[in-house]
This record gives C-alpha cells, sequence and structure tokens, in this order.
C-alpha cells in the first residue's frame, strides 16, 4: 500500500484542459485508487480541495460526474483519503521552504505529515527540489505507469 | 434505547448482531435484506402485544405481511427456530420461535430468566424467580415471560418494597422499550383531505390511524409544523370544523404564495415527511424504524430534513433507524457530522449485502470528518459505469 500527495495536475486533467485522453486517465486515476488498497492524502481546505469544489460546481456534465466520482468514492472515503487538517500539517524545514513556491508548499507539508508519503507532480522543478530532499517524489506519467 | 439487535434463520438473515446508535443507517442493494432487520424487530414486537396466536400470525406486521413461519425461516428449513433478540444498556430481551413453541429469555446483569412456551401462549403461566440484592435482600420475581411482578420474599420493609419496585420497573423496562418501536414502512401517505379518529392497531400505519395520532395529541401538529417549516417552509396545521369530528390536514407556505391549502394537495414529499414527523413526533414512541425516508423528496429536501432528523435524535433522544437507497440522505448525515451537529458515535452505518442466501450486514465507520469507511461507492457502481460511457473510457 502507498499513500501519494497528487498535484493539481488531477483537475486540470478532469477539466478537460489537456483533452480528452487526459481527462480519461484522470477519470480512470480516481476509479482505480478507490479498487486499490492506496491512500492519498489531502489537506483539508486546501487549493486541492478547492479545485475539486471548482470541479464540483462544474456546468459540464462530464466534469461535473468526475467530480462526483471523486467524492463519493475517494474524498468521503476514509479507507482511501487521509484528511489532514491544516493546523495539525508538518512545518516545512527551513532549506525547503524558500526553494518551493508558496502555493506548493501545502503539497510538502502533507508528504511530510505522512511517513512513506510519494508526492506525484508534473511540475518538475518542484520536483527536483522534492528529490533533492531525500523525498519520494513521481512524475505524473511514472505514477500511471507504475500504479495503473 | 435500543443499543443492539441480534436476528438468526430471518428470512435472508441466517445470523446477525447489529449494534445500533440514535441514528443507525442500513444502505445497500435493493433486495440486499435492509429492512429484514426492521421486520425482525416487529415480529417479536408481535410476540410480546400477541402471544396467543398461531406462529404464522406474528409475521403479520399489519402494514404487510410477510406469510408465516415457512415463510420467513432462513432457507426455508422449517426445523430451524427464528430468533430476535433486543439489547439494551445491562438488558436483553428475546424470543426463539418454532412451528409450536417459542423460548423466552430476558438477561441482565441482575438477573436471567427464560422459559420455553407453547404458541398460542395466553400468557398465564407464571414461572418463578429469585433475586438478592447486595443488601442479602430476597426477592420473588414471577414472570409471565413478558410482566415481572417482584416482591420481598421475607421481610416487606419500605425499603425491600420500594427496592421491589425499583426492581420490576428494570426487569420490565425492555418489553415496554419494544412494544414502543414505531414504523414508517415504504406504502405510507395521506390521501383523502379530512380524517375522523379511528380505532388505533398496535402499529398504527395506515393513513386513518396516522391521521388519528396527529388529531388525537394537540402537540403534535405544532411540533411537526416547526420541522416542515424547516424542510419545506410549509406549516402545517390541522382544521377541525366547529360541531364536527372531522379533521382536515393543511399546509400553507410561508414565503411566496401564502395560500392555505389541503395536504392532500401538497407535493407528494410534503405529504411523506408529515407521516414521518407524524410518527417521530409521538410522545409515547423512542424508536422509529423509517423505510426509505427519501422516498419523493428532492435532494435539496432530503439534506434538509436529514438536518431536521439528525436534530430530533440528538435534541428530542429519539432512536431514529433507516433504511436508504439515497447517497444523499447519507451524505447530509455525514455532513452533519463534519458540522459537528452528530457526534460519530452518535451514527452507525452499515452496507447490507447478499453472499448467495444469506444478508451480510458490514459497519462502516463515521470519522469525526464526516468520512465513512468505504465512501459512497456502493451508490456509484451503477453511475461510474454511465461516466465511462460518456468518456468512452474502456475497462
Amino acid at each position: 500500500m502507498a499513500v501519494f500527495v497528487l498535484n493539481e495536475w488531477l483537475w486540470a486533467d478532469s477539466f478537460g484542459d489537456n483533452g480528452a485522453e487526459r481527462q480519461k486517465e484522470a477519470f480512470n486515476v480516481i476509479v482505480k485508487l478507490a479498487a486499490s488498497e492506496h491512500q492519498i492524502v489531502v489537506i483539508v481546505g486546501s487549493r486541492f480541495d478547492e479545485k475539486a469544489w471548482k470541479l464540483c460546481k462544474s456546468t459540464n456534465t462530464n466534469v461535473a460526474k468526475i467530480a462526483k466520482a471523486y467524492f463519493n468514492v475517494l474524498r468521503i472515503n476514509s479507507n482511501r483519503c487521509l484528511l489532514l487538517k491544516s493546523e495539525s500539517v508538518a512545518e516545512l524545514p527551513e532549506g525547503l521552504s524558500e526553494s518551493i513556491k508558496d502555493d506548493d508548499h501545502y503539497l510538502v507539508r502533507a508528504q511530510l505529515s505522512v511517513n512513506g508519503a510519494v508526492l506525484v507532480t508534473t511540475d518538475e522543478p518542484l520536483r527536483n527540489v522534492v528529490m533533492q530532499a531525500g523525498l519520494n517524489c513521481l512524475s505524473r506519467d511514472e505514477f500511471l505507469l507504475a500504479h495503473f | 434505547m435500543l443499543t443492539k439487535l441480534t436476528v438468526e434463520n430471518f428470512r435472508s438473515i441466517e445470523k446477525c448482531d447489529v449494534e445500533l446508535a440514535p441514528i443507525t443507517i442500513f444502505f445497500g442493494p435493493t433486495s440486499a435484506g435492509k429492512s429484514t432487520l426492521f421486520y425482525a424487530l416487529l415480529v417479536l414486537r408481535n410476540f410480546i402485544l400477541n402471544p396467543n396466536q398461531a406462529v404464522d400470525g406474528l409475521f403479520n406486521l399489519g402494514f404487510q405481511n410477510l406469510g408465516g413461519f415457512d415463510a420467513c425461516v432462513f432457507n426455508h428449513v422449517l426445523s430451524k427456530m427464528i430468533g430476535v433478540t433486543a439489547h439494551f444498556d445491562g438488558h436483553s430481551y428475546g424470543v426463539n420461535l418454532r412451528k409450536t413453541d417459542a423460548d423466552i429469555f430476558q438477561n441482565s446483569e441482575l438477573l436471567r430468566m427464560s422459559a420455553k412456551v407453547p404458541l398460542p401462549y395466553n400468557a398465564g403461566q407464571s414461572f418463578p424467580f429469585s433475586y438478592t440484592d447486595k443488601e442479602e435482600e430476597e426477592f420473588t420475581v414471577n414472570w409471565n415471560g413478558f410482566a415481572s411482578t417482584v416482591a420481598p420474599k421475607t421481610t416487606a420493609t419500605p425499603e425491600a418494597q420500594s427496592q421491589a419496585v425499583n426492581l420490576a420497573e428494570a426487569f420490565n423496562g425492555p418489553v415496554e422499550a419494544i412494544k414502543s418501536v414505531d414504523v414508517c414502512p415504504h406504502r405510507r401517505g395521506f390521501f383523502k383531505p379530512s380524517y375522523s379518529p379511528a380505532p388505533l392497531t398496535p402499529t398504527p400505519t395506515s393513513e386513518d390511524e396516522v391521521a388519528t395520532l396527529i388529531i388525537n395529541d394537540q402537540n403534535a401538529p405544532p411540533r411537526i409544523s416547526i420541522n416542515t417549516v424547516e424542510v419545506f417552509d410549509r406549516d402545517f396545521r390541522t382544521y377541525t370544523p366547529p360541531g364536527t369530528a372531522i379533521t382536515f390536514l393543511q399546509t400553507t407556505e410561508q414565503k411566496d404564495a401564502r395560500v392555505p391549502g389541503l395536504l392532500v394537495n401538497d407535493g407528494f414529499g410534503v405529504n411523506q415527511v408529515v407521516y414521518m414527523l407524524s410518527k417521530i413526533h409521538r410522545p409515547d414512541v423512542e424508536t422509529v424504524l423509517i423505510e426509505e425516508p427519501e422516498i419523493h423528496l428532492h435532494p435539496t429536501v432530503i439534506r434538509k430534513f436529514a438536518r431536521v432528523l439528525s436534530h430530533l435524535a440528538t435534541e428530542e433522544e429519539k432512536q431514529l433507524i433507516f433504511t436508504t437507497h439515497s447517497e444523499q440522505f447519507l451524505l447530509s448525515v455525514l455532513a452533519c457530522v463534519k458540522e459537528r451537529l452528530l457526534r460519530p458515535a452518535q451514527v452507525r452505518c452499515y452496507h447490507v449485502a447478499r453472499d448467495r442466501k444469506k444478508t451480510v450486514f458490514t459497519h462502516e465507520p463515521v470519522s469525526d470528518e464526516g468520512q465513512i469507511s468505504g465512501g459512497l461507492s456502493s451508490f456509484m457502481e451503477g453511475e461510474l459505469q454511465d461516466i465511462k460511457s460518456f468518456l468512452s473510457v474502456s475497462d
């Protein structure tokens, strides 16, 4: 069983911003994660949550349905989604804090809060920083290849 | 409050022990056996209310006749007994039914009593038991399988008499609690503009009987109205023309139309909710079994109704037990947990499924964040397939 911190690529893909193929893959990630033994980590009220909410409000039927699937099979599922309260999330060490964009801090803080958590991101600079800090990180493609 | 229900060999339940909370929700596919648990408790209640009938009569629930012992025993193995036990804090009461006799048992920390009786049973036998309290005072307990009378064995001091009264109350508590269980079956609602008081059966489920419950309790209409305003923004009133014995059930929309109308002309969802609330607000009823509270309700209304029900469970100390096919209903209750309107311990959720012939109840714990073990996946199976079609996703 692995624990993943997903970057917001999941939502960009789900919205269809990156094409129909990526939208299908995003849906598959949600469904297959729910059927797997893996978990995702989400900080309550984080940008990840906010983007999921935007998805929920979409007037596009496909997008709204993907959002509903995410919420019902993953986000509300205590076996698959580890919710962290923002006040109880680990702080970033000083060195890391400066080399990561403010908007991405929450991702690495979530990762540091759960032993062995793996960050999955499409952001190459973020990935390099995280790996240099000795943390586990996969690109989106590596993640799909390894787990789906 | 009922804390647990144990059922054996009843319909699709071979054996189950299901713990209950102020709000308990059973969800799962159609025909999984969710309602069977309700019906088992009602069979036990029937037995308490009228044991002097052939065993088959116990399976007539009033609103539904389950077809007798042979039709209801698990896997139709007639040699098996059907067992139903209701557990309370420190007490349990149950019966094992066979074709021509029954074992009745009542266990508590104070005393264990059991008796074998023929069926039909006129409750005329007396089974004597002894109880000695901490002060070494001995009491004789005469039990007919349902009610106990308690008397000090030797002395009759005021303290001993008082203790005997307390003991009798404790021993009779479980049976009284089971008697006061009520049910809102699938088939419900009001289909007439007005009602006259009707005789009540032990399980009042017909529209005339439920209307009579409202008419006979002057506190019922305002209590129901407070809740209908919360759920629909409609108040609920009764009107009895002077000199008549008929009562009209009415609703009025509060904000916009403000036109009073008959309940029967209002949306059928309003009608349904009034029916359920009239049961829940019965002063003599603590536990209400409600089949699919979401029937005929819009998702927005389901959410509001779930919040009202959560409030009634916590503030009015009603125990509400539901079957549901509505993810919205379950989600709304979980949202109440997330918003601290309910504590996780006040909600128990069970996924109910069939494993070949047997019904399997799986407890799905609720977290203080309103998450539920297993998520709402069971509601999503069909929808996920549809989304796959829309997105042209292959397996």
